[in-house]
């Protein structure tokens, strides 16, 4: 009995070892480009093309950060994209995790026609031309609504929430619910949703960096520059200064200052946009705790 | 006899089918609120899925702007034939199943193991900061990402090279040989997806119950062994599902990320469908051949998921339906 | 061709920089500073409306037109009303413009589903791209309508009455005209040039060697350069002697073929070099012996590390990066470096065979679909009087092009270009979305008022004048099924000789891979490519 447990311990040792070791490796590769990517952002950008900043900015500047904070668009950006970020998200966590539930449901009349209907539009789709119509016949053409709900909805996410909560919520916890005198409603708010908090917040990030992230729909839709949101004017800065860099119209004076403005605004804008947005993970995280749904299962 | 026997035969299906009719009938009044939940997702998926479905057609007719999606004329299959024909399309074909397999294969098991390793790190703050740091590269923008890659492989400057130069390696010039093209791309994205992609697998592994860990201790087991037989059976039916999904994009590889890493030294291997469509449709304005391409596609990831749906279901029991 | 993912026309013609209007009169008049007056203006307007039948200047006022508009890509004012020419256009005519204002990132993807919707726009300025235009003709309306434009537009005729084939580039082949000329230079005699190339001048003093003029001479100047520690940081192995940029068009390797007789006529994309025009002739370039000398004398220079190799993966920012710092002996450039110790060069590369340079000499430009109006507007001959009066003076037309604060017109009626350092004043005004100017109103530039970078490249360019190609393909419309004949072939065309450079640069050619290379020409269309261009050019001939 002794020595076994010894022995085990030694697998273990080992094993956690390895885990480390392995873990510590990846960390130290993924870490490296985006300790890259916030020393350039505060270098001069000749010295981030040319290979010579290593582990410390080269050419110290403030240049890239003045530029995106200094333009009045980029906080309107900010502003814009909170409320569609937080709309959104509400609002699709929202379908998405009741729809899930609902399609996990075996005694769901036409639960099989349903998923396969929405598994055909993952693949099919009429393009974004039919799409801009639809959205001109709803009369959603530039208004904020049309950024908060488009996009927010997807079939990949009901899945997700479909699959987990087919296997964390058994058949027999409902039927001993329904046995109960338990109502579908009753059970959703007393049972389905305390024991789906990890898929919730998984749907809560994937949908709220989704929503962060898009600009598409707004390229699209909208044309009012008060409702563009963050993503979509960096893009633009982006995709128009190089561009620019690359076009053949200009003076060479202004081609220089585009060029050089994309390259030292890249590395900051990253790093002004997605810097909120990294704050909410930690959140997302205490939900991932091992055992959340304890009891309640066998309960 | 058996005409009667037959009759009765018959009409015992009829009562069968009468009463599963009405069993369902009673089930969906049972579970109305259930209709009622689902709603919202239904009619988002039939507004914004169904109702441009009609888009569809473009890829059998000679599309102009000015005719509109119904009246342009048809052509037939006069698209597909053509894609068929282009010099490079068994070129396209294969370069677009090298990457998108060689991806899959390398990004899909990677993020699984990343999540298992970090379910057994102990300490917590570790735990944490390790999580973070990894989910962190999904934020990079790909026009950015390639340009570090460009920066960190150069064979003048790079930093890859450097470290390969104090190992008494000559530089490599990573970006520019075509036999580099596909690992460049798949490691790149196990770099920005592993991280991102272990989150689901992670929230799966917080359903693990923990009593199931406590008995295996009290009964010997070992780590290994209990990642084996208590973890990785929990989240067996996410991966079942992820995988079907996957399965589902091999057609379409991203054009972006290949479009910027192609170069005129790479292009035997760096030509893919997606990227060939950029060229034509997006570029020239060939709405109707873009539009075909991609449902030959999407035909094909769609009968590919159909297969692996099956398969999937037959191994694992979970399937998308 | 890569990554320069402008989708624009190749016979779209794009305006140059006010800088490269070289062939213009230069001199110097000091009293170019004196500005005209109001009643200048209107002066002019009454000199030139002077049509029998006057249409008063108010004549369509409270008018509201709706207009699609594209930003210019450095424009920071959001509504176009704001801008100086809108508020005088709209003084004086009474019409006001609803603007809707696309930018410039987002024009192709939102062009065609706002032609397929429902509620239109009176018309469309600087976003209808020719091939939409080509391949939608009836969505716009013909304004070859016997009389309209003479009667709502007379000053819009008359300037296109002044410049020989303005009328040709807007006509079609059935003869109607969907589209009015917008932009800076209407037939403005200006030369086009694109990358020079330049060479590190200090490191040149430091050898003691003249600027070369031949490949040998090159050749010798490129082995210095690679065994000497130049920039003089004790390091002899980190100069580079001479590096392109294959993603960026300032760097193409193709305009390093410039030396050896081969010169596109468009100067932003390299795939123009790969045929050229002689007399009315459509000529191949790349099948020829100068291409394989280019070619081998390149694979020479690369075997030899005097190449920097990374030119076809590198982006357009570590090329720059490496101009800035100075690290690479000779590059081309548009003129980014050239007041900064590097000097424009022309060097031959084969004996007797005259070197080119990419561009065009007389060429006309402008603008041609910029404005076109919806076949359905209930207000095209409010907005032809609107676009008129725009139209109608030199000093409006300038104003609307970079306004007031971009030139000045002096005692004799002479226009001189006063922005200098940037483009900055001119973002209060339409840009290349200004009604079309001819050449008299044209502001020329002021040599002194130049950058000293542009000054270099300018000087550069009217000293070697004669090696512009003189001859251009034209420029006018083409029928839809044509173009989309081309563009069909020009996908693999362009693909399969671009990586043959690369590839024939990186692992030389030889007499079978070139044999080889012909063969494979012929597979990819490449004939039957230029004689898609030549039936273009004898079908414009003989309208």
């Amino acid at each position: 009995m002794n020595t076994k447990k010894i022995k085990h311990s030694w697998d273990d040792r080992i094993f956690d070892w390895i885990c480390n070791i392995f873990l510590f490796l990846f960390i130290v590769v993924v870490f490296y480009p985006l300790w890259f990517v916030l020393m350039a952002s505060f270098s001069d950008p000749v010295y981030v093309n040319n290979g010579s900043i290593l582990i410390i900015p080269k050419g110290f500047t403030l240049e890239g950060y003045q530029m995106v904070f200094g333009d009045s668009k980029v906080w309107f950006g900010y502003l814009n994209t909170i409320i569609y970020t937080v709309c959104g998200t509400i609002f699709g966590t929202i379908v998405t995790v009741l729809g899930g539930y609902v399609l996990s449901r075996k005694d769901l009349v036409g639960r099989d026609i349903i998923m396969k209907l929405m598994v055909f539009t993952m693949y099919f789709s009429g393009g974004t031309i039919p799409l801009y119509l639809v959205v001109q016949k709803l009369g959603l053409l530039n208004t904020r609504t049309v950024l908060i709900v488009l996009g927010s909805v997807s079939v990949y996410n009901l899945i997700i929430v479909r699959s987990f909560m087919a296997s964390t919520i058994p058949d027999e916890l409902h039927d001993a619910a329904t046995i109960d005198g338990c109502g579908n409603g009753n059970f959703i708010v007393r049972v389905v949703l305390p024991l789906s908090k990890a898929v919730i917040a998984v749907m809560v990030l994937y949908i709220a960096v989704a929503h962060w992230n898009s600009y598409f729909n707004a390229l699209m839709y909208v044309t009012d520059s008060n409702k563009m949101p963050l993503q979509l004017y960096l893009r633009e800065i982006l995709v128009l200064s190089s561009s620019l860099a690359n076009s053949f119209d200009v003076d060479p004076e202004l081609q220089e200052k585009m060029q050089h403005m994309s390259m030292i605004i890249k590395y900051s804008m990253i790093v002004v946009s997605t810097g909120p947005i990294l704050c909410v993970y930690p959140f997302i995280q205490k939900y991932f705790v091992k055992g959340v749904m304890i009891g309640s299962v066998k309960g | 006899m058996s005409l009667k026997k037959k009759k009765q035969l018959d009409a015992q299906v009829v009562e069968a089918r009468r009463q599963h009719r009405r069993k369902s009938l009673i089930m969906i009044k049972r579970n109305w609120l259930l209709y009622l939940v689902l709603l919202p997702a239904v009619l988002y998926i039939a507004t914004f899925c169904y109702a441009p479905m009609y888009g569809l057609q473009i890829a059998f007719r000679n599309f102009r702007i000015a005719d509109g999606i119904v009246g342009s004329e048809w052509a037939g299959l006069k698209w597909f034939n053509r894609f068929f024909n282009t010099p490079r399309f068994w070129l396209i074909l294969k370069n677009t199943l090298t990457i998108s397999l060689y991806s899959l294969a390398v990004s899909f098991p990677l993020p699984i193991a990343l999540a298992l390793i970090l379910n057994n790190v102990r300490n917590a703050k570790y735990k944490k900061f390790a999580q973070t740091i990894t989910y962190m590269p999904h934020f990079i923008s790909t026009v950015v990402l390639v340009g570090m890659m460009s920066v960190f492989f150069s064979p003048r400057s790079g930093v890859v090279n450097t470290v390969l130069g104090l190992l008494g390696i000559e530089p490599i010039y990573f970006m520019g040989t075509p036999e580099y093209f596909s690992h460049m791309y798949a490691w790149s994205g196990v770099w920005q997806t592993m991280g991102w992609n272990s989150i689901i697998y992670m929230a799966a592994l917080a359903g693990v119950d923990p009593s199931l860990h406590e008995a295996a201790m009290i009964d010997g087991a070992n780590k290994i062994k209990r990642v084996i037989h208590i973890d990785l059976p929990t989240i067996v039916p996410t991966i079942s599902i992820l995988l079907i999904m996957n399965f589902g994009k091999v057609m379409s590889v991203g054009y972006e990320k290949v479009y910027l890493m192609q170069n005129d030294l790479n292009a035997s291997t760096s030509e893919i469908i997606s990227t060939y469509v950029y060229k034509m449709g997006v570029l020239n304005q060939q709405y109707s051949y873009s539009t075909a391409i991609n449902l030959f596609n999407n035909v094909i990831n769609f009968l590919l998921v159909v297969t692996m749906n099956k398969v999937v279901k037959k191994l694992s029991g979970s399937g998308l339906w | 061709m890569k990554k320069k993912v402008v989708a624009l026309m190749l016979s779209l013609v794009m305006a140059a920089s006010a800088m490269t209007a070289c062939g213009n009169d230069v001199n110097v008049s000091e009293s170019a500073e004196s500005k005209t007056s109001e009643t200048t203006q209107s002066e002019a307007a009454s000199e030139t409306v002077s049509e029998p039948e006057e249409i008063a200047v108010d004549h369509f006022a409270g008018t509201e037109l709706n207009i699609v508009v594209q930003r210019k890509t450095n424009d920071t004012i959001a509504d176009f009303n704001d801008k100086e020419i809108m508020k005088l256009v709209e003084e004086a005519t009474g019409i006001h413009v609803n603007w809707t204002v696309l930018d410039p990132t987002t024009v192709a993807e939102k062009l065609a589903v706002m032609l397929m919707s429902d509620d239109k726009p009176d018309a469309y300025l600087g976003v209808v791209d020719a091939t939409t235009l080509s391949n939608n003709q009836e969505l716009f309306y013909d304004l070859s309508e016997e009389g309209l434009l003479e009667k709502w537009a007379p000053n819009v005729v008359a300037d296109y009455n002044r410049v020989d084939g303005a009328w040709d580039t807007i006509t079609w082949g059935d003869g109607s005209i969907r589209g009015l000329l917008t932009g800076s230079l209407v037939s403005v005699p200006m030369d086009w040039a694109a990358s020079l190339l330049s060479i590190n001048q200090e490191w040149l003093d430091k050898i003691g060697k003249p600027v070369p003029t031949t490949a040998d001479e090159l050749y010798e100047v490129l082995v210095a350069f690679r065994d000497n520690d130049m920039d003089g940081d004790g390091d002899k192995n980190n100069e580079i002697p001479l590096t392109f940029c294959a993603g960026n068009w300032e760097g193409d390797i193709m305009m390093h073929a410039n030396a050896f007789g081969i010169g596109g006529n468009y100067t932003w994309q390299p795939f123009q070099a790969y045929k050229n025009i002689e007399n009315g002739k459509v000529v191949s370039t790349v099948d020829t012996n100068n291409f394989r000398a280019f070619l081998e004398f390149y694979h020479k220079l690369a075997e030899e590390g005097l190449l920097d190799l990374e030119g076809f993966s590198q982006t357009a920012d570590q090329y720059s990066a490496k101009r800035t710092e100075k690290v690479a002996g000779v590059f081309t450039t548009y003129a980014s470096m050239l007041d900064q110790g590097y000097t424009p060069f022309v060097y031959q590369g084969i004996d007797g065979v005259e070197p080119r340079l990419t561009g065009l000499v007389n060429r006309f430009t402008g603008q041609r679909s910029n404005l076109v109006i919806t076949a359905e507007s209930e207000n095209i001959e409010a907005l032809l009087h609107w676009w008129n009066y725009m139209s109608s003076t030199t000093e409006l037309k300038n104003i609307a092009f970079r306004s007031s604060a971009g030139f000045e017109i002096d005692a004799n009626g002479k226009v001189w270009n006063v922005a200098t350092q940037n483009q900055e004043e001119v973002i209060d005004a339409l840009g290349n979305c200004s009604p079309a100017l001819t050449a008299e109103d044209f502001p020329t530039t002021k040599e002194e008022t130049l950058a000293p970078r542009a000054l270099v490249r300018h000087t550069f360019i009217v000293e070697n004048k004669d090696l512009f190609n003189q001859e251009g393909f034209p420029i006018a419309y083409n029928d839809a099924a044509k173009e989309e004949e081309r563009a069909f072939m020009e996908v693999e065309l362009f693909e399969y000789i671009s990586s043959f450079i690369a590839d024939a640069i990186t692992n030389g050619v030889t007499d079978d891979s070139w044999a080889k290379h012909l063969e494979e020409l012929k597979a990819v269309q490449y004939y039957d490519w230029l004689d898609w261009y030549q039936d273009f050019v004898d079908d414009v001939a003989s309208r």
